[in-house]
């Protein structure tokens, strides 16, 4: 067999779980302001590489990461390098700015094909900023390539690849044939920690960077997301009554009392 | 502009999910704004179950019957849909966001040319463009974004609510058979098992007691277990849900998984052991009447969402709780 070629995406977000004050909404720009978080790489694309680098320990194979962005923080993703992916390219261009699905899709697809030879395509689910949940689909779509979704499991098996996917009743196991593309549950497992001496190494390594031009793209079809309105979510926050107590014995029965007297239990 | 709204409907056999009722009012809703119909399609190997019950929503339901098609797979699924829009050429297409839509709608998109926007909380019409507006939460929830949606068609996923119960309107629509042609031999992805259990829903919950990772193992999912038997003594439904990571680590199934890729409950009391209070879990819980949390860590953010807390170990204090209610049962 020879040496499978797997290309994961990686999107930079910032974090996720940063606390709520950390979120603000410019309504009139119709833009998100963010402060005082790191960047990270989005936690489902973190699963989407665990997967890569579980089938590199099995069959051997070149993990070659693609991350696209107006800019983007190196430090974040030389991570990956230092996690087990064997090349870094970052698709970074002034024009690649809050681009809908559909183009995001385009330009992945468009450097796809300048990687070449490619087996396995590996994305997250959904990306933790928009929660578009899309572009991994519509990237098989722009490639003609076979799709496979919500993969909590990912072996190969000769030419093809068999999955386990999620169904809301449990699991569905799957076959298709490469080169396919596989979206990542969490499910599929933590991204492991890099060793301190390969991310030492992984900082001295230069990672690619392709700009729109050097992927032979029509500009014309990069589409910045459709905004009518961007709203700060509605109040959420609740009083919190605190039941105290001697002890958390205490505390576990006054609360039983205090739901009780205030009509709930 | 008077819109041809195509709802897609979840059935499976011979029922209709619940689901499918809340995608028909919102179709019906923006039908009503813009004098537009509403055409509903129902796939399955035998649909007339399903067919009769929703034609009453709809201006025209289109039944697509096939072997093929008796349970879902994107791209036999995908065939017949596009089959029935060549024909029909609706302007905008409603499906739910569930495990399975997360597949075929932006499949469909990217074959229609169309545009989709995902997990939409609603929908409106803007009045300059007749283009669809579709709202969703974006950042966990950190913000609600409207989408102009210009594609033609233009798509959208619509969030389970959960909701109770929906009336049916009187009367029945026109029942109309889709001829399809079916190209099994194109299909690429291969089903070859199909591991499954039986998936309980939380539309009926009264009461929903949650894990998260602060319940450290299977272990406490035993504890959570008793508190909720002791609730069944003052409640009808009580149910057992999960953070993603009580699901991730293996100590519940999947679709005990609650918020923003999880379900979405509107319980009278949601009970969180263990849990932070990430806004991506919280956004699948503030339908509900009260919220009660149990953290160790005083500053969790949980508190801020919560009327009632504790402050402490979870052990003890689900313990004691758990015994109070049944001695005042
Ligand atoms: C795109 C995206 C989608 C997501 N979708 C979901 C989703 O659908 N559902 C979901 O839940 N998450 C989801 N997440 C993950 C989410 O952001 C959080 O990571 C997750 O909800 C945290 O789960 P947790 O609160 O159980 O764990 P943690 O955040 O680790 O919190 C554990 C809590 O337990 C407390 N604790 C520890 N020990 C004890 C003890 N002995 N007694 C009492 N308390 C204790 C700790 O103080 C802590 O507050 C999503 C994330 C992203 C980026
Ligand atoms: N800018 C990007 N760079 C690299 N990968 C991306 C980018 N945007 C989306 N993806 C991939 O597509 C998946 C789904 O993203 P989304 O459709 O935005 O939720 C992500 O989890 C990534 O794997």
């Amino acid at each position: 067999m020879k040496t499978l070629n797997i290309i994961v995406c990686l999107k930079q977000i910032p974090d996720p779980e940063g606390p709520t004050t950390a979120y603000g909404v410019d309504q009139a720009a119709k833009e998100m302001k963010i402060s005082g978080i790191p960047p990270v790489v989005n936690p489902f694309d973190e699963n989407a590489l665990e997967a890569a680098l579980k089938l590199k320990d099995q069959h051997g194979a070149k993990v070659t990461v693609l991350s696209m962005g107006e800019k983007l923080a190196k430090p974040v993703l030389i991570k990956a390098l230092g996690a087990g992916a064997d090349d870094l390219i970052l698709l970074e261009d002034t024009g690649f700015k809050e681009l809908d699905s559909k183009s995001t899709a385009y330009v992945l697809a468009c450097a796809a094909r300048k990687v070449g030879d490619y087996d396995i395509i590996l994305v997250g689910r959904q990306a933790g900023d928009w929660d578009s949940g899309q572009t991994g689909m519509l990237l098989a779509g722009n490639l003609d390539i076979p799709a496979i979704s919500l993969a909590v499991d990912v072996k190969v098996d000769e030419s093809h690849v068999v999955v386990r996917k999620l169904k809301r009743n449990g699991h569905q196991v799957v076959k298709a044939p490469m080169p396919v593309l596989i979206s990542a549950d969490s499910q599929v497992g933590a991204l492991r920690y890099p060793s301190l001496k390969a991310l030492m190494a992984a900082k001295k390594k230069k990672p690619l960077t392709w700009k729109a031009a050097d992927l032979n793209l029509d500009a014309t079809k990069l589409i910045a997301r459709n905004l009518y309105q961007l709203n700060p979510p509605p109040p959420r926050f609740r009083k919190c009554v605190f039941i105290e107590g001697e002890s958390l014995q205490d505390k576990g029965e006054n609360l039983a009392a205090r739901m009780c007297q205030d009509g709930i239990l | 502009m008077q819109p041809k709204i195509l709802v897609i409907a979840q059935t499976e056999g011979s029922t209709t999910e619940a689901v499918t009722f809340e995608v028909m009012m919102a179709a019906r809703e923006l039908a009503g704004k813009t004098s537009g119909a509403v055409c509903t399609a129902v796939m399955g190997a035998e649909n007339d179950g399903p067919a009769k019950e929703l034609s009453r929503f709809s201006d025209t339901l289109y039944t697509l019957e096939s072997a093929l098609l008796e349970s879902f797979q994107s791209e036999l699924y995908l065939q017949a849909i596009k089959q029935l829009c060549g024909q029909i050429e609706p302007d905008i297409i409603l499906l739910a966001h569930n495990l399975d839509n997360i597949d075929l709608a932006p499949v469909l998109a990217h074959a229609l040319d169309a545009t989709l926007i995902t997990d939409c909380i609603a929908l409106g019409i803007d009045s300059e463009s007749g283009n669809l507006l579709c709202t969703k939460e974006v950042y966990g929830g950190n913000a609600n974004a409207v989408f102009v949606n210009t594609g033609k068609p233009a798509i959208a996923t619509l969030r389970p609510k959960g909701l109770k119960n929906v009336e049916l309107p009187a009367g029945e629509g026109s029942i109309q058979k889709i001829d399809l042609v079916l190209e099994e031999k194109s299909v690429r992805v291969e089903v070859i098992e199909n591991v499954s259990s039986q998936a309980e829903s939380f539309e009926k919950a009264d009461v929903v007691v949650a894990g998260g990772r602060g319940i450290g193992g299977a272990d406490g999912v035993l504890l959570l277990e008793e508190l909720i038997q002791a609730l069944k003594g003052k409640f009808a439904e009580v149910a057992l849900g999960g953070s993603r990571p009580a699901i991730d680590e293996g100590w519940m199934p999947g679709f005990r998984q609650i918020g923003l890729t999880g379900e979405k409950v509107n319980p009278q009391v949601y009970i969180a052991v263990g849990i932070s209070g990430a806004l991506q879990h919280m956004t699948g819980i503030f339908g509900s009447k009260k919220i009660v949390a149990i953290n160790n860590n005083a500053e969790a953010s949980i508190f801020n969402y919560a009327d009632y807390g504790i402050v402490g170990d979870y052990k003890a204090a689900v313990a004691s709780f758990t015994k109070k209610i049944r001695e005042i049962s």
